[in-house]
């Protein structure tokens, strides 16, 4: 006999809990989002800094605590246990790295290592989710997530550009003076790549 | 004035870039193939496994609309990806005639780049449509099409032409984010979510030029989405 072919929407209890790990290896990468910009924000140069890059750092942290506190809701609707500490794989770069920036440069360097591995967790997982409101909810945090990310890389151009490129750094701010390479650096590539990807695992509840 | 949403018959990157890398490097055609062939297998099977009556028809029902849920987001998104890319070459096009007014360089980048990451992933559509045994799609979106048309004969600056651009990258954005969660095959999950991330991305830079703050949302939502 044959099997059913498109039998796979079905809940078994192995998709349920391949899904929790999912959902807490993303609260995982959340909380480990609001630590770094909490200690961003902790920085003088980014607390009295540039306007937009502090107003950046703080909205963020704000869209990732609920981002966490959205996955968290979603492990508990599918009998999972809420992951209430950051990803594991990575809090340690973040402890590593918070005594030694120096400028903004390097901290939106860091947010955005921290964030490409965060985007790129969105649509490799996305696949191995079962549940269709989880894939709902990745969905939409992934297209806030993405534009982090967009946001970091423009932001970090700009600050490698130096003075000129900073006073850029505004809103609104003044298009034609943009460098070319503005209208091109915050995604480099048609399909963001997924090499990066937490595996489902990864952040789960041990 | 160019007409924004004729199909790019002249794209160079629409002619045979890749579905055959698209197959290797993700796989994508394969989860499509077999719906495909799966449409035509007439031997159904009930989740009880068993054979017959009702339920097969049942099976070929479920299996039928499946196959139709991931073909018909796949031409619905390619018909996306036609208005967005064509819609780009014609603001490329009424830019170099001197139409807008002085073009900073980073806008006629975002265009020539926008324009390109759309072609890319017009190709990736219509491969895993053909590699399915259906037809590549060449021709806009046909509920989108007059509505961009008349935004576009509208435009006479770079204000314009970027809030054009913004309307038609958060529709595509958004309707992605739509389709994820009703996809069946995980190779189309990959490929509609790769692409919502371009889009939003897009919007994010449009909305940067545009005077707006780039990331305004905490969730993003699907109200714009295409039907």
């Amino acid at each position: 006999m044959s099997p059913p072919l498109f039998q796979t929407r079905a809940h078994s209890n192995g998709s349920t809990a391949n899904d929790v790990q999912i959902l807490q290896t993303a609260t995982s990468l959340e909380l480990l989002a609001v630590a770094a910009y909490q200690a961003a924000l902790g920085l003088l140069f980014i607390a009295d800094g540039n306007a937009v890059v502090r107003h950046f750092a703080e909205t963020t942290m704000s869209q990732h605590n609920g981002h966490a506190d959205a996955f968290a809701a979603q492990t508990k609707s599918l009998g999972g246990e809420e992951q209430a500490r950051p990803n594991p794989e990575y809090v340690a770069v973040v402890e590593e790295t918070k005594p030694k920036p120096t400028g903004p440069a390097e901290v939106v360097n860091l947010a955005s290592t921290l964030k490409t591995v965060a985007t790129e967790n969105y649509p490799a997982n996305l696949a191995l989710l079962e549940d269709r409101d989880s894939k709902g909810l990745f969905a939409s945090v992934m297209g806030v997530e993405c534009q982090h990310l967009a946001t970091l890389r423009a932001v970090g151009a700009l600050l490698a550009a130096g003075d000129a490129g900073i006073a850029l750094i505004a809103i609104p701010t003044n298009v034609a003076k943009l460098p070319k390479a503005a209208g091109s650096v915050a995604f480099p590539a048609p399909f963001e790549s997924t090499t990066m990807a937490s595996p489902p695992e990864e952040g789960a509840v041990k | 004035m160019t007409d924004p949403t004729s199909s790019d018959s002249g794209n160079p990157l629409s002619r045979g870039t890749s579905r055959r890398s698209f197959f290797v490097t993700t796989g994508a055609g394969i989860g499509f193939l077999a719906l495909a062939s799966c449409s035509n297998d007439t031997k159904t099977t009930s989740s009880s496994g068993t054979t017959a009556g009702s339920t097969a028809a049942s099976a070929t029902t479920t299996a039928s609309t499946q196959k139709n849920v991931d073909v018909e987001t796949a031409q619905l998104a390619a018909g996306l990806e036609v208005l967005a890319a064509g819609t780009s070459r014609a603001a490329l096009d009424v830019a170099t005639a001197g139409k807008l007014g002085a073009v900073p360089p980073a806008v006629e980048e975002y265009v020539t780049t926008a324009m390109a990451h759309h072609r890319a992933a017009l190709d990736k559509w219509n491969g895993v449509l053909t590699g399915a045994g259906e037809t590549a799609v060449t021709e806009p979106d046909a509920t989108l099409k007059p509505i961009v048309d008349d935004a576009f004969s509208k435009v006479t600056d770079v204000n314009g032409a970027a809030a054009l651009a913004l309307m038609l990258e958060e529709i595509a954005a958004a309707t992605y984010q739509k389709a994820v969660p009703t996809l069946t095959s995980k190779d189309a999950v990959t490929l509609a979510g790769s692409i919502q991330v371009d889009d939003a991305q897009h919007v994010a830079v449009l909305l940067f030029v545009s005077g707006q703050y780039p990331v305004p949302e905490v969730f993003a939502k699907t109200d714009k989405a295409a039907a």
